[in-house]
Protein backbone atom coordinates (compact mmCIF):
# COMPACT_ATOMS: atom_id res chain seq x y z
CA UNK A 1 0.00 0.00 0.00
CA UNK A 2 2.89 2.23 1.38
CA UNK A 3 4.93 1.57 -2.05
CA UNK A 4 2.18 2.07 -4.16
CA UNK A 5 1.37 5.13 -3.06
CA UNK A 6 4.56 6.34 -3.17
CA UNK A 7 5.11 5.00 -6.53
CA UNK A 8 1.59 6.93 -7.47
CA UNK A 9 2.29 10.53 -5.79
CA UNK A 10 5.84 10.33 -7.24
CA UNK A 11 4.79 9.74 -10.71
CA UNK A 12 1.75 12.50 -10.88
CA UNK A 13 3.97 14.87 -9.33
CA UNK A 14 6.81 13.68 -12.01
CA UNK A 15 4.15 13.89 -14.82
CA UNK A 16 2.42 17.55 -13.70
CA UNK A 17 6.53 19.13 -13.38
CA UNK A 18 7.68 17.76 -16.39
CA UNK A 19 7.96 19.93 -19.79
CA UNK A 20 7.18 16.02 -21.92
CA UNK A 21 4.95 16.56 -24.58
CA UNK A 22 2.32 14.36 -22.69
CA UNK A 23 2.16 16.06 -19.64
CA UNK A 24 2.11 19.51 -21.19
CA UNK A 25 -0.66 18.02 -23.80
CA UNK A 26 -2.53 16.89 -20.19
CA UNK A 27 -2.30 20.03 -18.93
CA UNK A 28 -3.60 21.82 -21.79
CA UNK A 29 -6.70 19.46 -22.01
CA UNK A 30 -7.32 20.40 -18.24
CA UNK A 31 -7.65 24.31 -19.64
CA UNK A 32 -6.51 25.64 -16.49
CA UNK A 33 -3.01 26.24 -17.10
CA UNK A 34 -0.89 28.18 -20.06
CA UNK A 35 0.81 31.67 -20.50
CA UNK A 36 -0.72 34.21 -18.28
CA UNK A 37 -3.40 36.99 -19.66
CA UNK A 38 -3.65 39.72 -17.12
CA UNK A 39 -6.68 41.81 -17.65
CA UNK A 40 -8.08 44.94 -15.06
CA UNK A 41 -12.22 44.72 -15.06
CA UNK A 42 -13.70 47.81 -14.42
CA UNK A 43 -17.45 48.17 -13.45
CA UNK A 44 -18.83 52.31 -13.70
CA UNK A 45 -22.46 53.10 -12.22
CA UNK A 46 -24.55 53.01 -15.65
CA UNK A 47 -22.19 51.56 -18.35
CA UNK A 48 -21.02 48.07 -19.57
CA UNK A 49 -18.66 46.67 -16.88
CA UNK A 50 -15.52 46.11 -19.17
CA UNK A 51 -11.48 45.09 -19.81
CA UNK A 52 -10.15 48.58 -19.42
CA UNK A 53 -6.52 46.66 -19.95
CA UNK A 54 -5.03 43.10 -20.88
CA UNK A 55 -1.50 41.97 -21.34
CA UNK A 56 0.35 38.83 -22.23
CA UNK A 57 2.57 37.27 -20.04
CA UNK A 58 5.07 34.43 -21.17
CA UNK A 59 4.75 33.68 -17.19
CA UNK A 60 2.95 30.08 -16.33
CA UNK A 61 -0.41 30.31 -14.77
CA UNK A 62 -2.69 27.60 -13.74
CA UNK A 63 -6.18 29.06 -12.83
CA UNK A 64 -7.08 27.34 -9.41
CA UNK A 65 -9.48 30.08 -9.18
CA UNK A 66 -11.79 29.53 -11.75
CA UNK A 67 -15.01 29.76 -9.92
CA UNK A 68 -14.55 32.45 -7.20
CA UNK A 69 -16.93 32.46 -3.49
CA UNK A 70 -19.47 34.58 -4.06
CA UNK A 71 -18.99 35.38 -7.86
CA UNK A 72 -21.53 37.95 -9.14
CA UNK A 73 -20.00 38.21 -12.76
CA UNK A 74 -19.10 35.92 -15.41
CA UNK A 75 -16.55 36.28 -17.77
CA UNK A 76 -16.42 34.89 -21.36
CA UNK A 77 -13.63 34.98 -23.63
CA UNK A 78 -13.87 33.98 -27.00
CA UNK A 79 -11.08 33.43 -29.95
CA UNK A 80 -11.21 34.88 -33.55
CA UNK A 81 -13.99 31.79 -34.50
CA UNK A 82 -15.97 33.51 -32.35
CA UNK A 83 -16.25 30.05 -30.37
CA UNK A 84 -15.77 30.01 -26.29
CA UNK A 85 -12.71 29.16 -25.14
CA UNK A 86 -12.50 30.23 -21.53
CA UNK A 87 -15.25 31.03 -18.65
CA UNK A 88 -14.15 32.37 -15.55
CA UNK A 89 -16.63 33.22 -11.82
CA UNK A 90 -15.28 36.81 -10.37
CA UNK A 91 -16.12 38.69 -7.76
CA UNK A 92 -16.43 42.33 -8.25
CA UNK A 93 -17.46 44.47 -4.63
CA UNK A 94 -19.76 47.12 -6.63
CA UNK A 95 -19.27 49.37 -3.08
CA UNK A 96 -16.30 51.31 -2.63
CA UNK A 97 -15.89 52.53 1.12
CA UNK A 98 -14.14 55.74 2.02
CA UNK A 99 -13.55 55.09 5.58
CA UNK A 100 -11.13 57.33 8.75
CA UNK A 101 -10.62 55.52 11.92
CA UNK A 102 -9.32 57.28 15.19
CA UNK A 103 -6.40 56.22 17.15
CA UNK A 104 -8.45 53.43 18.78
CA UNK A 105 -9.10 51.72 15.22
CA UNK A 106 -12.65 52.69 15.70
CA UNK A 107 -14.04 54.25 11.76
CA UNK A 108 -15.43 57.55 13.05
CA UNK A 109 -16.40 58.58 9.04
CA UNK A 110 -17.74 57.02 6.07
CA UNK A 111 -18.46 57.11 2.65
CA UNK A 112 -19.88 54.13 0.81
CA UNK A 113 -20.33 54.71 -3.54
CA UNK A 114 -21.55 52.64 -5.95
CA UNK A 115 -20.11 54.84 -8.86
CA UNK A 116 -17.19 52.87 -10.15
CA UNK A 117 -14.46 49.83 -8.70
CA UNK A 118 -11.65 47.81 -10.70
CA UNK A 119 -9.91 44.62 -9.86
CA UNK A 120 -7.32 42.42 -12.03
CA UNK A 121 -8.16 39.39 -13.26
CA UNK A 122 -5.97 36.52 -14.60
CA UNK A 123 -6.70 33.82 -17.37
CA UNK A 124 -4.25 30.92 -18.57
CA UNK A 125 -4.30 30.98 -22.41
CA UNK A 126 -3.18 27.45 -24.02
CA UNK A 127 -2.56 27.10 -27.48
CA UNK A 128 -5.58 25.33 -28.00
CA UNK A 129 -7.63 27.96 -27.14
CA UNK A 130 -5.75 30.22 -29.21
CA UNK A 131 -5.92 34.33 -28.77
CA UNK A 132 -8.61 35.68 -27.51
CA UNK A 133 -9.70 38.73 -29.04
CA UNK A 134 -13.68 39.44 -27.37
CA UNK A 135 -15.42 38.92 -24.23
CA UNK A 136 -18.48 39.01 -22.92
CA UNK A 137 -19.76 39.53 -19.43
CA UNK A 138 -22.62 38.36 -17.48
CA UNK A 139 -24.13 39.76 -14.13
CA UNK A 140 -25.19 36.77 -12.30
CA UNK A 141 -26.95 38.76 -10.03
CA UNK A 142 -29.25 40.65 -12.66
CA UNK A 143 -28.67 37.84 -15.27
CA UNK A 144 -27.95 40.85 -18.12
CA UNK A 145 -25.60 39.57 -20.64
CA UNK A 146 -23.54 42.46 -21.51
CA UNK A 147 -22.92 42.90 -25.25
CA UNK A 148 -19.32 41.11 -26.13
CA UNK A 149 -16.77 43.52 -27.05
CA UNK A 150 -12.99 43.28 -28.26
CA UNK A 151 -10.03 43.02 -25.70
CA UNK A 152 -8.23 46.00 -25.33
CA UNK A 153 -5.00 44.63 -25.62
CA UNK A 154 -1.80 46.65 -24.48
CA UNK A 155 1.84 45.68 -24.90
CA UNK A 156 3.91 45.10 -21.65
CA UNK B 1 5.15 5.18 12.87
CA UNK B 2 8.14 6.82 11.74
CA UNK B 3 8.05 5.61 8.49
CA UNK B 4 4.68 6.60 7.68
CA UNK B 5 4.86 10.24 8.60
CA UNK B 6 7.71 10.61 6.58
CA UNK B 7 4.98 8.49 3.92
CA UNK B 8 2.62 11.17 4.69
CA UNK B 9 4.94 14.07 4.51
CA UNK B 10 6.14 12.98 1.33
CA UNK B 11 2.23 12.70 -0.55
CA UNK B 12 1.13 15.81 1.45
CA UNK B 13 3.81 17.81 0.03
CA UNK B 14 3.74 16.46 -3.55
CA UNK B 15 0.14 16.73 -3.85
CA UNK B 16 0.38 20.63 -2.30
CA UNK B 17 2.98 20.81 -5.44
CA UNK B 18 0.78 19.26 -7.54
CA UNK B 19 -2.11 21.53 -7.13
CA UNK B 20 0.27 24.75 -6.22
CA UNK B 21 -1.64 27.64 -8.35
CA UNK B 22 -0.29 30.93 -7.90
CA UNK B 23 0.74 32.42 -4.52
CA UNK B 24 -1.26 35.67 -3.36
CA UNK B 25 0.86 38.81 -4.68
CA UNK B 26 0.52 42.43 -3.40
CA UNK B 27 2.16 45.00 -4.39
CA UNK B 28 2.70 47.96 -2.22
CA UNK B 29 3.50 51.57 -3.61
CA UNK B 30 4.60 53.99 -1.07
CA UNK B 31 6.73 57.36 -0.94
CA UNK B 32 7.68 56.52 2.44
CA UNK B 33 11.33 56.92 2.57
CA UNK B 34 11.75 54.19 5.33
CA UNK B 35 9.37 51.86 4.45
CA UNK B 36 8.50 50.80 7.55
CA UNK B 37 4.99 50.94 7.50
CA UNK B 38 4.67 49.04 4.55
CA UNK B 39 6.40 46.40 6.25
CA UNK B 40 4.56 46.16 8.65
CA UNK B 41 1.68 45.76 6.41
CA UNK B 42 3.40 42.99 4.81
CA UNK B 43 3.97 41.35 7.84
CA UNK B 44 -0.36 41.73 9.00
CA UNK B 45 -1.18 40.32 5.37
CA UNK B 46 1.05 37.92 5.71
CA UNK B 47 0.80 36.65 9.40
CA UNK B 48 -3.19 37.17 9.90
CA UNK B 49 -5.30 34.14 9.78
CA UNK B 50 -5.92 32.57 7.17
CA UNK B 51 -3.70 34.82 5.09
CA UNK B 52 -1.24 32.92 6.67
CA UNK B 53 -2.01 29.51 5.53
CA UNK B 54 -1.50 30.46 2.01
CA UNK B 55 1.53 31.80 0.01
CA UNK B 56 1.24 35.44 0.25
CA UNK B 57 3.82 37.53 -1.47
CA UNK B 58 4.21 41.24 -1.08
CA UNK B 59 6.58 43.46 -2.80
CA UNK B 60 7.33 47.21 -2.05
CA UNK B 61 7.26 49.43 -4.85
CA UNK B 62 8.96 53.14 -3.58
CA UNK B 63 7.14 56.07 -5.77
CA UNK B 64 7.81 59.58 -5.15
CA UNK B 65 5.01 61.83 -3.79
CA UNK B 66 4.24 63.13 -7.41
CA UNK B 67 3.64 59.87 -8.56
CA UNK B 68 1.09 59.02 -5.92
CA UNK B 69 -0.56 62.86 -6.31
CA UNK B 70 -2.83 61.99 -2.71
CA UNK B 71 -4.51 64.44 -1.12
CA UNK B 72 -6.80 63.87 2.09
CA UNK B 73 -10.22 65.06 1.06
CA UNK B 74 -12.59 62.47 -0.61
CA UNK B 75 -15.93 63.62 0.12
CA UNK B 76 -15.21 63.68 4.19
CA UNK B 77 -12.72 65.58 5.77
CA UNK B 78 -9.44 63.21 6.37
CA UNK B 79 -9.98 60.72 3.65
CA UNK B 80 -7.21 60.33 1.82
CA UNK B 81 -6.87 59.34 -1.69
CA UNK B 82 -5.56 59.89 -4.48
CA UNK B 83 -4.85 60.35 -8.20
CA UNK B 84 -3.26 58.05 -10.62
CA UNK B 85 -4.78 54.73 -8.40
CA UNK B 86 -5.51 53.26 -11.62
CA UNK B 87 -2.13 53.82 -12.93
CA UNK B 88 -0.63 52.04 -10.03
CA UNK B 89 -3.21 48.83 -10.60
CA UNK B 90 -1.73 48.66 -14.09
CA UNK B 91 1.55 48.51 -12.88
CA UNK B 92 0.71 45.95 -10.55
CA UNK B 93 -1.05 44.03 -12.98
CA UNK B 94 2.04 44.18 -15.33
CA UNK B 95 4.40 43.20 -12.88
CA UNK B 96 2.12 39.96 -12.17
CA UNK B 97 0.51 41.41 -9.15
CA UNK B 98 -3.01 40.27 -7.78
CA UNK B 99 -3.62 43.41 -5.66
CA UNK B 100 -2.15 46.77 -5.87
CA UNK B 101 -1.64 48.79 -2.44
CA UNK B 102 -1.33 52.52 -1.47
CA UNK B 103 0.52 53.51 1.18
CA UNK B 104 1.14 57.92 1.39
CA UNK B 105 3.76 59.11 3.87
CA UNK B 106 1.54 61.22 6.15
CA UNK B 107 2.50 60.63 10.00
CA UNK B 108 1.25 63.78 10.88
CA UNK B 109 -2.41 63.04 9.76
CA UNK B 110 -4.80 63.25 12.46
CA UNK B 111 -5.49 59.47 12.62
CA UNK B 112 -6.28 56.63 10.05
CA UNK B 113 -7.19 57.31 6.42
CA UNK B 114 -7.83 54.83 4.04
CA UNK B 115 -10.27 54.13 0.77
CA UNK B 116 -11.18 50.69 0.19
CA UNK B 117 -11.60 50.65 -3.57
CA UNK B 118 -9.74 49.28 -6.36
CA UNK B 119 -7.00 50.38 -4.44
CA UNK B 120 -7.01 50.63 -0.91
CA UNK B 121 -5.21 53.73 0.46
CA UNK B 122 -3.86 54.06 3.62
CA UNK B 123 -1.37 56.84 5.16
CA UNK B 124 1.38 55.35 6.98
CA UNK B 125 0.58 56.96 10.40
CA UNK B 126 -2.35 54.77 10.37
CA UNK B 127 -2.96 51.04 11.96
CA UNK B 128 -1.46 48.56 9.64
CA UNK B 129 -4.88 46.45 10.12
CA UNK B 130 -6.63 49.05 8.36
CA UNK B 131 -5.04 47.54 4.98
CA UNK B 132 -6.25 44.52 5.67
CA UNK B 133 -9.96 45.93 6.63
CA UNK B 134 -9.66 47.62 3.56
CA UNK B 135 -9.12 44.87 1.71
CA UNK B 136 -11.29 42.68 2.96
CA UNK B 137 -13.72 45.15 1.40
CA UNK B 138 -12.43 44.07 -1.59
CA UNK B 139 -13.37 39.91 -1.12
CA UNK B 140 -16.70 40.89 -0.12
CA UNK B 141 -16.85 41.52 3.20
CA UNK B 142 -19.32 44.07 4.81
CA UNK B 143 -18.31 46.83 7.70
CA UNK B 144 -19.80 45.44 11.32
CA UNK B 145 -19.67 49.15 12.81
CA UNK B 146 -22.94 51.50 13.14
CA UNK B 147 -23.01 53.95 10.09
CA UNK B 148 -24.01 56.83 10.75
CA UNK B 149 -27.59 57.96 9.77
CA UNK B 150 -25.80 59.32 6.51
CA UNK B 151 -24.53 56.48 4.95
CA UNK B 152 -27.36 54.12 6.82
CA UNK B 153 -29.88 55.93 4.79
CA UNK B 154 -27.85 54.95 1.53
CA UNK B 155 -25.94 51.68 2.34
CA UNK B 156 -28.92 50.25 3.83
CA UNK B 157 -31.92 50.68 1.46
CA UNK B 158 -29.06 48.64 -1.25
CA UNK B 159 -29.89 46.00 0.54
CA UNK B 160 -26.27 44.05 -1.24
CA UNK B 161 -25.29 42.57 1.72
CA UNK B 162 -22.07 40.55 1.73
CA UNK B 163 -20.21 37.90 2.47
CA UNK B 164 -20.61 38.46 6.55
CA UNK B 165 -23.80 40.63 6.26
CA UNK B 166 -27.06 39.52 5.49
CA UNK B 167 -30.31 41.25 5.80
CA UNK B 168 -33.10 39.94 7.08
CA UNK B 169 -36.18 41.16 8.37
CA UNK B 170 -37.32 38.54 11.09
CA UNK B 171 -41.04 37.13 11.03
CA UNK B 172 -42.78 37.06 14.17
CA UNK B 173 -42.87 34.05 15.75
CA UNK B 174 -41.16 31.62 14.39
CA UNK B 175 -42.61 28.20 14.83
CA UNK B 176 -38.67 26.59 15.72
CA UNK B 177 -35.65 26.61 14.35
CA UNK B 178 -35.77 24.53 12.20
CA UNK B 179 -38.23 26.12 9.98
CA UNK B 180 -36.77 29.21 10.29
CA UNK B 181 -33.58 27.09 9.14
CA UNK B 182 -35.15 25.76 6.11
CA UNK B 183 -36.54 29.48 5.28
CA UNK B 184 -33.03 31.30 5.55
CA UNK B 185 -30.56 28.72 4.60
CA UNK B 186 -30.35 30.21 1.16
CA UNK B 187 -30.36 33.67 2.36
CA UNK B 188 -27.58 33.33 5.12
CA UNK B 189 -24.16 33.23 2.57
CA UNK B 190 -22.64 31.01 5.75
CA UNK B 191 -25.29 28.93 6.21
CA UNK B 192 -22.91 25.86 5.47
CA UNK B 193 -20.54 26.99 8.56
CA UNK B 194 -23.55 27.24 10.88
CA UNK B 195 -23.46 23.46 12.72
CA UNK B 196 -26.68 21.83 13.31
CA UNK B 197 -26.19 22.44 17.34
CA UNK B 198 -26.51 25.90 16.45
CA UNK B 199 -29.72 27.56 16.93
CA UNK B 200 -30.87 30.28 14.55
CA UNK B 201 -33.24 31.30 16.38
CA UNK B 202 -33.99 32.33 20.56
CA UNK B 203 -36.74 32.03 22.84
CA UNK B 204 -37.68 28.24 21.85
CA UNK B 205 -37.27 29.04 18.30
CA UNK B 206 -39.54 32.03 18.31
CA UNK B 207 -37.21 34.75 17.75
CA UNK B 208 -34.63 34.68 14.51
CA UNK B 209 -30.46 35.39 16.07
CA UNK B 210 -28.47 32.98 17.66
CA UNK B 211 -27.93 35.91 19.88
CA UNK B 212 -27.06 39.60 19.40
CA UNK B 213 -23.15 40.82 18.45
CA UNK B 214 -21.69 41.68 21.68
CA UNK B 215 -19.25 44.65 20.95
CA UNK B 216 -18.11 44.23 24.25
CA UNK B 217 -16.10 41.08 23.45
CA UNK B 218 -13.42 42.12 21.17
CA UNK B 219 -12.19 38.48 18.96
CA UNK B 220 -8.55 38.33 19.53
CA UNK B 221 -6.00 38.93 16.49
CA UNK B 222 -4.18 35.33 15.37
CA UNK B 223 -1.37 36.00 13.50
CA UNK B 224 -0.77 32.10 13.77
CA UNK B 225 -0.73 29.38 10.88
CA UNK B 226 -3.38 27.72 13.00
CA UNK B 227 -7.71 28.94 13.35
CA UNK B 228 -9.17 30.48 15.95
CA UNK B 229 -10.44 28.66 18.78
CA UNK B 230 -13.27 26.43 17.64
CA UNK B 231 -15.31 27.16 20.67
CA UNK B 232 -15.83 30.52 18.98
CA UNK B 233 -19.03 28.63 16.71
CA UNK B 234 -20.78 30.38 13.51
CA UNK B 235 -24.17 31.54 13.74
CA UNK B 236 -26.84 34.39 13.16
CA UNK B 237 -25.85 37.83 15.36
CA UNK B 238 -27.52 40.53 14.78
CA UNK B 239 -25.65 43.40 14.14
CA UNK B 240 -25.93 47.48 14.13
CA UNK B 241 -24.93 48.47 10.90
CA UNK B 242 -28.44 50.03 9.87
CA UNK B 243 -29.54 51.17 13.46
CA UNK B 244 -29.48 54.60 12.60
CA UNK B 245 -30.82 54.40 8.89
CA UNK B 246 -34.07 56.30 8.86
CA UNK B 247 -36.05 52.60 8.50
CA UNK B 248 -33.41 50.65 10.54
CA UNK B 249 -32.54 47.16 8.92
CA UNK B 250 -32.27 44.09 10.89
CA UNK B 251 -28.22 43.31 9.84
CA UNK B 252 -26.81 39.92 10.88
CA UNK B 253 -23.09 38.48 11.11
CA UNK B 254 -21.55 35.35 11.50
CA UNK B 255 -19.60 35.80 15.09
CA UNK B 256 -21.08 37.00 18.19
CA UNK B 257 -17.70 38.91 18.94
CA UNK B 258 -16.39 42.59 17.40
CA UNK B 259 -13.94 41.87 14.42
CA UNK B 260 -11.56 43.70 12.30
CA UNK B 261 -14.32 44.59 10.29
CA UNK B 262 -15.97 46.72 13.33
CA UNK B 263 -12.80 47.91 15.01
CA UNK B 264 -9.45 47.40 13.22
CA UNK B 265 -7.52 46.43 15.84
CA UNK B 266 -9.31 42.77 16.20
CA UNK B 267 -9.09 39.84 14.87
CA UNK B 268 -11.18 38.10 12.61
CA UNK B 269 -13.11 35.46 14.77
CA UNK B 270 -13.07 31.69 13.52
CA UNK B 271 -16.53 32.69 11.80
CA UNK B 272 -14.67 35.22 9.47
CA UNK B 273 -11.70 32.88 9.21
CA UNK B 274 -13.33 30.39 7.34
CA UNK B 275 -15.20 32.83 4.91
CA UNK B 276 -11.97 34.42 4.07
CA UNK B 277 -10.21 30.86 3.96
CA UNK B 278 -12.94 29.96 1.59
CA UNK B 279 -12.48 33.35 -0.74
CA UNK B 280 -8.82 32.88 -0.95
CA UNK B 281 -8.89 29.20 -2.05
CA UNK B 282 -11.67 29.96 -4.55
CA UNK B 283 -9.19 32.66 -5.61
CA UNK B 284 -6.82 30.11 -6.21
CA UNK B 285 -4.33 30.90 -4.12
CA UNK B 286 -2.05 28.45 -3.26
CA UNK B 287 -1.57 26.97 0.52
CA UNK B 288 0.96 26.82 2.42
CA UNK B 289 2.29 23.49 3.55
CA UNK B 290 1.35 22.67 7.26
CA UNK B 291 2.30 20.14 9.53
CA UNK B 292 -0.70 20.80 11.47
CA UNK B 293 -2.36 19.55 8.42
CA UNK B 294 -1.01 16.28 8.55
CA UNK B 295 -3.06 15.13 11.25
CA UNK B 296 -6.15 15.73 9.98
CA UNK B 297 -6.83 19.07 11.26
CA UNK B 298 -7.68 20.64 8.05
CA UNK B 299 -10.34 17.81 6.67
CA UNK B 300 -12.29 18.76 9.58
CA UNK B 301 -12.74 21.90 9.60
CA UNK B 302 -14.65 21.09 6.21
CA UNK B 303 -16.24 18.29 7.49
CA UNK B 304 -20.06 18.39 7.14
CA UNK B 305 -19.66 21.52 5.01
CA UNK B 306 -19.58 20.13 1.71
CA UNK B 307 -16.46 22.25 0.88
CA UNK B 308 -13.29 20.71 0.71
CA UNK B 309 -9.89 22.28 -0.26
CA UNK B 310 -9.58 19.60 -3.14
CA UNK B 311 -13.35 20.88 -4.75
CA UNK B 312 -12.50 24.38 -5.19
CA UNK B 313 -12.14 23.53 -8.90
CA UNK B 314 -15.54 22.21 -8.91
CA UNK B 315 -17.91 24.29 -11.72
CA UNK B 316 -20.23 25.95 -10.94
CA UNK B 317 -23.57 24.67 -11.46
CA UNK B 318 -24.54 27.99 -13.45
CA UNK B 319 -22.25 27.71 -16.16
CA UNK B 320 -20.99 24.78 -17.76
CA UNK B 321 -19.32 25.92 -21.14
CA UNK B 322 -20.17 23.38 -23.64
CA UNK B 323 -17.22 24.25 -25.80
CA UNK B 324 -14.24 24.13 -23.16
CA UNK B 325 -13.29 20.11 -22.73
CA UNK B 326 -13.54 19.90 -19.28
CA UNK B 327 -13.48 15.98 -19.33
CA UNK B 328 -9.29 15.60 -18.37
CA UNK B 329 -10.22 18.43 -15.88
CA UNK B 330 -12.91 15.88 -13.97
CA UNK B 331 -10.62 12.88 -14.32
CA UNK B 332 -7.38 14.86 -12.62
CA UNK B 333 -9.79 15.85 -9.72
CA UNK B 334 -10.85 12.32 -9.16
CA UNK B 335 -7.60 10.76 -9.55
CA UNK B 336 -6.66 13.67 -6.84
CA UNK B 337 -9.87 13.10 -4.43
CA UNK B 338 -8.74 9.47 -4.50
CA UNK B 339 -5.46 9.95 -3.55
CA UNK B 340 -6.37 12.57 -1.15
CA UNK B 341 -9.10 9.87 0.44
CA UNK B 342 -6.49 7.42 0.62
CA UNK B 343 -4.50 9.71 2.64
CA UNK B 344 -7.03 10.82 5.10
CA UNK B 345 -7.90 6.96 6.08
CA UNK B 346 -4.22 6.25 6.48
CA UNK B 347 -3.61 9.52 8.48
CA UNK B 348 -6.83 8.86 10.87
CA UNK B 349 -5.71 5.37 11.30
CA UNK B 350 -2.14 6.94 11.84
CA UNK B 351 -3.76 9.33 14.78
CA UNK B 352 -5.87 6.68 16.11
Amino acid sequence: MSKTLYLITFLSVLLLKSETSFSQGLKKELGICGKSFNTIFKVEKDKDPVFTTAVMSDQEFCDNGRYEEGANFIIMLYNAKNQLVYDKHIFLNPLTFSEVANEKGEFTETKISDAQNSRIVKFPLTKEMEAFTTYTIKSIKTKKLYESKKLPMVTK
Amino acid sequence: MKKNLNLILLVMSSMFIAHSAHALKFVIYTDEPTGKASEKVAEVMKNTYPFSKFNVEVEIVKVSSSELDCFSHNGIERALTCKNLEGFQERALKSGGDQAMVIKDLNKHGGSASVGGSVPVMASGSNPRVMLHEYMHTLGLCDEYEYKASEADGYCSMDTGGANLVFITPEDPYVGDKIARNKHRFDIPWFKDIASTTPITNSNGKILGTGNVDFNQNVAVNPTKMPSTLSETSGLYKGKSCNNAKFPKAVWHPGGGSTVMEKVENGLGAPLEKIVERILASKGASRKMQIDEVNGAAPERFRGTGEHPAQVMAPAPEMAPAQVDDSGRGFFKSFFDILQGAFESMTRSWTK
